[in-house]
């Protein structure tokens, strides 16, 4: 046995064990947490803060967590929404609303916000499964209800038009810089919170999927007709999956009005906002668990790279970018999370074709 | 990373290069990672440092107070790409252009002549850019901040600096809250902001319409559906009443539409006695387009803080129909000899079209190279204390001394109004910044 | 003198709740039953700005129709065509007008090449593959014509005006689009329903695999048919030129209206794009006219949303492009 066959095997014997899942989310959150540490590390004069700072960093995270969100419905589910920005709106909206207009606390507003958003989603969902919409048209309805949501707001002065909110001070709603008022002066707790919000989420996402819910999940998405004849009540079970879905990513919207000050319809509920929340978990793998983690760290990191190498010509950057975006679906169509499996296949053909030669 | 740029020409050259060099700049893709060792040191940022150069690595100078300095460097964060681009070059130039001009006149004088640098960066107009481009340039040595035009960008962009203790002089965002009850010790804004401009308006156009005997008893908003123009429109609802201006209309146009045509039907209908234009350039100019296919032109046209009648280009592109309309807005005193001095070398140097926000932009660029010299010094502590007490008479404003209130707001900041007369953009009132009289 | 920003003002309610929705309805029965000559005009703006919705639509729902592609690159399609039209008439003087079919070839080619690198790939993917791909070709596009032509606003020499007829204005720019519109559209279905080649297309559109096994070359098939919707989005871009500044992010306002009327109208077919322009475009008028701000755009989208769930294939859907 070669010593990655037996590497291969010690890797196999331990992933079968109970704690697997718990060691590898320790790990990778461990790593996650240490990450601002690591980032600091002088390594020849360069340190990857350079690049990378701590700014970026929640960037990241947070576009992890809302893309996590986003693949428990249309990942697990494969109900493909374009129109995810209603939702990560709607807690933003929720919470800076109430916290500016009524001084209550940002977590309320934030727990407030998920549950008019799983609302919303349910609403969307009802309309649109009852009659039978799919691919492309449930992608499209999606993005209308969002654009919808978009215009409505902008045209609604109850909700401050398109000057939306800006976050009041701690003081105002009767709390101390903190957790408890979901506002810190510096960047590292804000970094650790999201952390959070991602452990939450994952382990949400991890369950689901190791659980009946998450077997009749796939087993819409693989062929929706076939679960219903065997009894998956698949019109419920694709409202719990927008539900939960839009419930965290609303979650997600809170945690952004707090961090970014001040929130508008232009940049909660932006047409491009929806490609943001769902890119990382496209990039990294739909319908994986890992998938939207990587792919988040992948995504923003290239665009951060490419706007601080390329920038001598103002617009450089995103044509990089967008050529990186075209590459990565051409030729990794089910994502980057499934790499090494492709790359095991290849060895394995590779390896074949040896064999047989001789 | 940003970059230094000296000479003016260099952004011509710059430009002429990007028409050909997408290609030869991808090939050079592979050498760029050379330039990954300049920007280090951009520390997990808010860990209470107040000094602003605290880059500590490579590259640029620090100027630290007890050496003597070489050089003050501005780092402007604005909008170089994306659909603001337009407007942030701009404005990123005038501010290289103040630069230039003080070079010119020697540099700093009480620093020995140290030289006026200006490091740009892109914030691409997005709000999750504006802190991390403020800290890009702060890493790179900049003592004082200036931007950024969009107004959620601003506001990420100068908690960045009062995070970090470091002066931001807004060149424009007109949000009314940026400064309004943020508490903020380092952040000025010598711009009118949007309430401001609006009750300018109320305070001025009127008076200016019936001292020329005309009568503007009614008024019909048309304002670009932004946080922008719904700013405006805001407070010109709360000020037009004061002055017995009834607002008999409001109409929105949505940002990219294609024309104005049933917005101006609507404002036929209500025939107001003028129509008071909140807009972007594009905005604007389809107004006018609108008004003359319909063949209809209220008693007055006039504008409340719109970018297309104070902008010389757009301006010469609608024609004839522009003349006459009055417009309250920002711009530079014609009075002064300067101004025309400073006009004619950004449109010799540059390729923007020189508009309100050019000189706007201009204008802070001055403030804070006043600033810097009365502070005599680069440390950020010194420069804010300069800011704080400034009465800066000597600037090219339509507006009074700037000078400072607790929360930052220029106190005699001011939208003056003005015509388009023959086809060229003029202050007409108040008069001591007047060059024309009002044609009514 | 003048106010000193102290607080930032209360924002006063534009009429009260739930009215300011209400009334316009009520005023817009009132205006029909009185005949005020005001809707003559909205009417004549709302087929004008629809013909020029519909222009925009059409490349689209060939592309959707036919391929089942959704292009988001579809309005910076449209920006290339602006930016063709513009470099023909300044540069070389040509009148904007012969631009047009100009910018058309143009398109055509640059389709072809972009569905061959980018789009061919993806198409049997899901569609989430092929929503980024296309949007990777639209930053792409984008910031290359940024990059060449500076992000200024451009637009062509050209004051059209307007012409009167009775007391409706007819504004000559949007006219002349929608002739264009017009004329395309049938010049197109003309195509689609007379020529051999036309034939191939509907039949690939119809059924993918049928076509294989009939012969046809669908591979061929699927570069022409994006090669025409690229082509079709030139000329709408062209003609949204001739009365509109632009730069290279004017595309974005018209893709979404787009979508909503290719599916209004039935995927793929053509008379149906062009009533779904022409219903977009006497909504966004009459509801621009009548309800507050930008108001309109939220009917849209329900209209977008009910006929999604009652009739997804659109009102032609179903019948022949």
């Amino acid at each position: 046995m070669s010593a990655i066959e037996s590497v291969r095997d010690r890797y196999r014997t331990f992933d079968d064990g109970r704690y697997a899942p718990l060691v590898k989310g320790v790990a990778l959150f461990g790593l996650l947490a240490a990450l601002p540490t690591l980032i600091e590390i002088d390594v020849a004069g360069m340190e990857l803060a350079a690049t990378l700072s701590i700014r970026m960093l929640i960037l990241t995270v947070i576009y992890a967590y809302t893309a996590q969100a986003w693949n428990i419905m249309s990942g697990y589910t494969g109900q493909f929404s374009f129109g995810h920005a209603a939702f990560f709106g709607v807690g933003a909206y929720a919470t800076q609303a109430l916290v500016v207009d009524f001084a209550v606390n940002p977590w309320v507003g934030m727990l407030v916000g998920g549950v008019l958003a799983a609302g919303y989603g349910l609403v969307i969902g009802a309309l649109s499964f009852r009659f039978n919409l799919q691919g492309h048209y449930f992608a499209l309805a999606t993005l209308a209800f969002a654009e919808l949501l978009r215009f409505v707001v902008t045209n609604m002065s109850e909700l401050h038009g398109a000057n939306g909110y800006f976050k009041p001070f701690p003081r105002d709603y009767g709390a101390e810089y903190g957790l408890a008022a979901f506002q810190f002066q510096s960047d590292l707790p804000y970094y650790y919170l999201i952390v959070g919000f991602l452990l939450v989420v994952t382990l949400v996402s991890w369950v689901i999927k190791n659980s009946w819910v998450g077997l009749y999940f796939f087993a819409i998405r693989e062929d929706e007709r076939a679960a219903a004849s065997v009894g998956v009540p698949s019109f419920r079970y694709k409202l719990i999956g927008v539900a939960v879905s839009a419930f965290f990513t609303a979650l997600g919207g809170a945690y952004w009005s707090m961090y970014f000050n001040t929130i508008r319809p232009d940049t909660v509920f932006a047409l491009f906002k929806n490609v943001e929340l769902l890119l990382p978990a496209v990039i990294g793998g739909p319908g994986t668990l890992l998938g939207p983690i990587v792919g988040s760290f992948i995504v923003t990191p290239v665009s951060e790279i490419a706007r601080t190498t390329f920038s001598d010509i103002n617009g450089l950057d995103r044509i990089i970018y967008g050529a990186f975006l075209v590459a990565i679906v051409i030729y990794s169509p089910r994502g980057v999370v499934s790499w090494p499996s492709q790359a095991r296949a290849l060895w394995n053909r590779v390896r074949g074709d040896e064999e047989v030669s001789e | 990373m940003g970059k230094t740029l000296k000479s003016s020409t260099s952004n011509r050259r710059r430009f002429l290069k990007a028409t050909g060099a997408s290609v030869a700049a991808l090939t050079l893709a592979g050498c760029a990672s050379d330039d990954g060792g300049n920007g280090g040191g951009g520390s997990g940022g808010d860990s209470g440092g107040d000094s602003g150069g605290s880059g500590g690595d490579t590259g640029t100078t620090t100027g630290t107070p007890e050496q003597s300095v070489d050089e003050v460097i501005i780092g402007s964060n604005h909008p170089l790409s994306g659909s603001l681009a337009a407007t942030g070059v701009g404005m990123s130039n005038a501010i290289k252009l103040a630069a230039m001009r003080k070079n010119e006149e020697g540099g700093i004088e009480s620093l020995d002549g140290a030289e006026v640098t200006v490091i740009e960066g892109d914030n691409q107009g997005a709000q999750e850019l504006g802190g991390q481009v403020s800290e890009e340039l702060l890493s790179e040595g900049a003592d004082v901040l200036t931007g950024c035009y969009s107004s959620p960008v601003t506001t990420a962009a100068t908690q960045v600096a009062e995070r970090q203790g470091v002066p931001f002089v807004i060149s424009i965002a007109a949000a009314d809250n940026i400064l309004q009850g943020r508490d903020f010790n380092y952040v000025y804004r010598p711009q009118p902001p949007a309430r401001r401009l609006a009750s300018d308006y109320a305070d001025l156009v009127p008076s200016v319409i019936r001292d020329g005997g005309g009568t503007v008893d009614t008024a019909g908003l048309f304002y670009i559906n932004n946080s922008y123009g719904q700013a405006i429109r805001d407070s010109l609802r709360e000020f037009l009443p004061e002055q017995n201006v009834e607002i008999v209309e409001e109409t929105a146009i949505e940002f990219g539409a294609s024309n104005a045509n049933t917005q101006v039907s609507r404002l036929r209908s209500a025939d107001p006695d003028t129509i008071i234009a909140t807009t972007y350039v594009a905005g604007g100019v389809l107004l006018a387009q609108a008004l003359q296919d319909q063949d209809y032109r209220p008693p007055h046209l006039t504008a409340s803080a719109s970018a297309t009648f104070t902008d010389d280009d757009a301006v010469s592109d609608i024609g004839e129909f522009a003349n006459g309309v009055l417009d309250n807005n920002y711009a530079l005193n014609p009075t002064v000899d300067k101004t025309a001095e400073v006009r004619s070398q950004f449109l010799d140097n540059y390729d923007q079209e020189f508009s309100a926000s050019v000189g706007m932009s201009y204008t802070a660029a001055e403030v804070i190279i006043q600033a810097v010299e009365e502070a005599g010094s680069v440390d950020p502590d010194d420069i804010n204390e300069a800011l704080k007490g400034l009465s800066y008479e000597d600037h090219i404003s339509a507006m009074g001394a700037i000078e400072f209130d607790d929360q930052g707001e220029n106190i005699n900041a001011l939208g003056p109004v003005n015509q388009v007369q023959d086809l060229s953009v003029r202050v007409v009132y108040p008069e001591e910044y007047a060059e024309a009289e009002p044609q009514v | 003198m003048g106010h000193l920003v102290t607080s930032v003002a209360p924002l006063p309610l534009q009429g009260g709740g739930l009215g300011r929705f209400i009334d316009p309805f009520a005023q817009f029965l009132t205006d029909i039953t009185n005949l005020e000559p005001v809707l003559l005009q909205l009417l004549a703006f709302g087929l004008l700005l629809g013909g020029v919705y519909a222009l925009t639509a059409l490349g689209l729902t060939m592309i959707f129709g036919v391929m089942d592609v959704i292009n988001f690159a579809h309005g910076i399609f449209l920006v290339v065509g602006m930016y063709s039209v513009w470099l023909v008439s300044e540069t070389a003087g040509i009148s904007p007008f012969i631009g047009i079919p100009i910018a058309a070839a143009v398109l055509f080619a640059f389709g072809v090449i972009v569905h061959i690198l980018t789009v061919e790939p993806i198409i049997e993917a899901p569609q989430q593959n092929q929503l980024i791909a296309t949007l990777g070709v639209l930053f792409i596009v984008q910031s290359a014509i940024e990059i060449v032509f500076t992000p200024d606003p451009q637009q062509v020499e050209l004051s059209l005006g307007s012409v009167q007829v009775g007391d409706v204005f007819i504004p000559l720019g949007q006219f002349y689009a929608l002739v264009i519109a017009l004329g395309t559209m049938l010049a197109v279905r003309a195509f689609l329903n007379r020529t051999d080649l036309g034939r191939k297309i509907r039949g690939t559109a119809d059924n993918r695999n049928g076509a294989r096994y009939v012969g046809i070359n669908v591979r061929r098939i699927n570069y022409l048919t994006f090669g025409i919707g690229a082509a079709l989005a030139g000329v709408a871009g062209g003609s949204i030129a001739l009365f509109q500044r632009f730069d290279p992010f004017t595309g974005e306002t018209y893709l979404i209206n787009a979508f909503v009327i290719v599916i209004l109208g039935g995927l793929g077919s053509f008379p149906g794009a062009f009533v779904g322009g022409l219903i977009v475009g006497l909504i966004q008028v009459f509801g621009g006219y009548y309800l507050p701000g930008t108001t309109a755009q939220v009917l849209i989208f329900l209209l977008f949303i009910g006929t999604l769930l009652v009739k997804p294939e659109g009102l032609f859907g179903g019948a022949e492009a």
